[in-house]
């Protein structure tokens, strides 16, 4: 359990071991498409960046893979049709990562569902260019499926005076209950493969890293043997611990690099695209689709049928609940994992976006009386960022939100570690969040009043 | 004897050496400060509140003497610390309407969407799932503006709701920025009539989510004689330079969303006092 104990698998400093895993509730269960949905509830805002702009109205019919939000900037993603259908509304619907209400296309579907044209033709990658990658991907919407759900072809333009010399893969999947990742390495290996090798052509890189936790071993054996012959493509074993799969400890375990406060994985000379992004990229170069579906794990004890799905963006998660066999005693609603996954206030509104990798129904919901710091110092032996949560939980406690942002509070990247393990229970990351937030405001009112 | 003379006499001679080289020093070296802000820290109210956008009250003064603020920026102390400050500086100085803080939300009847059990401030209960409450623009009821009032103008109403003490009220507008939902307004004292709510939910909804909600039928907006109301995203808002506070509005809002508080206002002070 003590973090700095050199285990033989590669690893980061810090992080956690949760006490219950839950992957084996899903880990064999082959993914199914589920049954598409009546309607779907596209939210504009699927990404880090500017929301898109609806380009459809009420009434109009629209087909599978066409745009129907238009991405507004460079840091924005384009958002695609789910089904074939009429636009039922262009109206606010309930985020479910941010709780308030955005702009969403609702199209109710129709009985074809072809894709409109243009979309889904065989396109060979061999011949294609860098910028031709880039575009591609930029057209077809693709976001970091890991959760952070980062425009993709951002990623693909590091700044000239940055050189990329490896591309670190990501399929770790450290959170706890999630398998969705585990079951597409299974079954799209030499996909997955493909994608990470037109990512490696669009940015001119010739090293690849690809780091896969040693509980699955099964899907490590599967990469070694596709890629025996590529010695520029390595696969290692990682320790199981979380968050492996962040960006930053992916780059520390595999390549050994360390960060300056405040420094980006490009600027360390890697970027790190998830299994699922790659598999979409894929996807999007070799057949012109785009990311419309994607796999979910819909798991935890409050359903009676744990189940990989493969989910057209936008299904509202009632019906994936009902295919689940949920049970009526479920208690809370996660989307995501259980560490960095955002609770449901409502089953009923709640939609999948490109960034949910699973759903978790769980019957119990605890609940936990918070104390003052007993300065035990747990949080920062186990903050794999090398912060002082405590510390920062206290300032923003106090409404200090200077000091804390002197602390480096920014750099937090809310893994959880820090909460999960504190003895006195503190509500740390909520703090952390609460920091970020107030110094967010102070920084805005800052600009508006220089400029 | 002879010991302790000598070493009186040495301790003597240096203590006057040094001190008349720091009575030197302190005089060739002194930093020269404005008799000015001297005297307008005197007058100033010493809140520190910040409402000036200075540093404090010292921060205000100099502010004021080296021309970046204006002497009626105070607005804690008002008209009668302005003149003073005026008379100081030898300026005039335009008056200006008092504002007092309006709280524009009178959720009733609405339901949580979920059991928040976070942390008790309206601001860290806003960024988890955009705020626990079934209204997604009402008050939260946490009461972080009546912590952030520096004046003990504000507490939290039986019903779950600040509430102002007029009386008490300088006008800093500490409540309006703390308030995490934009729910607080400053407006000018001699305006009575206020919509109590901010709701661009359309009618239908903010009928279900809560009794008193603006319910955008548009009666206010018919009714206004001198054009000062408006149907906006589903919400009444006031024109406060056109509003005469006659009370037109008040009497067709068919949710009793907009409220004459001139009338208000002596009922809630008397049940402060009861
Ligand atoms: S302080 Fe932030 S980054 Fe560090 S453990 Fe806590 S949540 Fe994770
Ligand atoms: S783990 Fe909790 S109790 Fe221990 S130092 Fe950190 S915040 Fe304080």
């Amino acid at each position: 359990m003590i973090p700095y104990v050199k285990s033989k698998l590669k690893t980061f400093v810090g992080g956690i071991h949760p006490r219950e895993d839950g992957k084996h509730l899903t880990r064999d269960t082959k993914e199914i498409a589920a049954p598409l949905p009546k309607t779907v509830y596209l939210l504009m805002n699927q990404h880090i960046g500017a929301p898109c702009k609806p380009i459809v109205k009420k009434g109009d019919f629209v087909k599978k893979g066409q745009l129907v939000g238009e991405s507004q900037g460079f840091v924005s993603a384009n958002i695609h049709a789910s089904i074939s259908g009429k636009v039922l509304d262009v109206a606010p619907w309930p985020h479910p990562v941010t709780g308030t209400k955005s702009p969403a296309v609702i199209i109710e579907r129709a009985d074809d569902d072809s894709w409109i044209e243009g979309a889904d033709v065989p396109f060979d990658p061999d011949q294609i260019t860098p910028d031709q990658i880039r575009q591609l991907v930029q057209s077809a919407g693709i976001v970091g499926l890991g959760g952070a759900t980062f425009p993709t072809h951002v990623k693909l333009t590091p700044p000239r005076d940055k050189t990329i010399d490896t591309v670190v893969m990501n399929g770790a999947e450290c959170e706890p209950y999630l398998t969705c990742d585990y079951r597409l390495m299974l079954d799209k290996p030499h996909e997955i493969i493909q994608g990470l090798k037109l990512v490696m052509k669009c940015i001119g890189c010739k090293n690849a890293h690809i780091g896969i936790e040693a509980n699955k071993e099964d899907v490590y054996a599967l990469f070694k043997s596709i890629v025996s012959d590529e010695p520029n493509i390595k696969v290692d074993l990682l320790e199981v611990k979380y968050p492996q799969g962040a960006e930053h400890q992916l780059i520390k375990a595999l390549l050994h690099r360390e960060f300056k406060p405040k420094q980006l994985p490009l600027e360390v000379g890697a970027i790190v695209i998830n299994v699922a992004t790659a598999f979409s990229i894929y996807e999007a170069v070799r057949f012109k689709r785009p990311l419309i579906q994607r796999i979910i794990t819909v798991t935890g004890d409050g359903v009676e049928k744990p189940q990989n799905f493969l989910v057209r963006l936008g299904t509202p998660v009632k019906s994936l609940l009902e295919e689940a066999m949920a049970s009526p005693h479920i208690n809370k609603i996660i989307f995501g994992g259980p560490m960095m996954g955002i609770a449901q206030s409502n089953r009923d509104t709640a939609v999948t976006v490109k960034g949910t990798g699973g759903i978790l129904a769980l019957r119990s919901a605890q609940q936990f009386r918070s104390r003052a710091c007993i300065r035990c110092g747990r949080c920062i032996e186990h903050c794999p960022y090398g912060l002082n949560p405590g510390e920062l939980s206290i300032q923003s406690e106090a409404q200090e939100f200077n000091l804390a942002q002197e602390n480096n509070v920014m750099e937090c990247k809310e893994c959880g570690c820090c909460t999960y393990i504190c003895p006195a229970k503190r509500p740390i990351v909520h703090l952390i969040k609460f920091a970020k937030v107030e110094i967010a405001k102070q920084t805005a009112k800052k600009a508006a009043s220089a400029g | 004897m002879d010991f302790i003379l000598g070493a009186t006499i040495t301790l003597g001679i240096l203590g006057m050496i040094f001190g008349i080289g720091l009575a030197i020093a302190s005089d060739t070296f002194a930093v020269k400060v404005d008799p000015r802000i001297d005297s307008i820290n005197e007058i100033l109210p010493g809140a520190n509140c910040g409402a000036c956008n200075q540093p404090g009250c010292n921060g205000f003064a100099q502010a004021v003497v080296e021309g970046k603020a204006l002497v009626s920026d105070c607005s804690v102390g008002q008209a009668t610390v302005a003149q003073r400050i005026a008379n100081i500086m030898g300026v005039t100085f335009e008056k200006r309407e008092r504002s007092i803080s309006v709280v524009m939300c009178h959720a009733r009847g609405v339901k949580d969407k979920f059991t928040y059990d976070g942390i008790k401030d309206c601001r860290a209960a806003n960024i988890i799932g955009g705020g626990f409450l079934g209204c997604d623009y009402g008050c939260l009821g946490f009461g972080t503006c009546v912590e952030a009032c520096k004046f003990e103008a504000m507490y939290m109403g039986k019903d779950g709701l600040p509430k102002v003490i007029e009386d008490r009220c300088t006008g800093c507008g500490k409540c309006a920025v703390v308030c995490p939902r934009n729910i607080i307004s400053m407006v000018p004292e001699s305006k009575r009539v206020h919509v109590r709510c901010k709701s661009l939910d359309k009618g239908a909804v903010a009928r279900k989510t809560c009794q008193d909600s603006c319910i955008a039928c548009k009666q206010c907006e018919k009714k206004c004689p001198y054009d000062a109301i408006h149907v906006q995203n589903n919400l009444a808002v006031i024109d406060y330079n056109k509003c005469t506070s006659c009370g037109k509005c008040v009497e067709v809002c068919p949710n009793h969303t907009i409220i004459n508080f001139a009338r208000e206002k002596s009922r809630s002070m008397s049940t402060i006092l009861a």
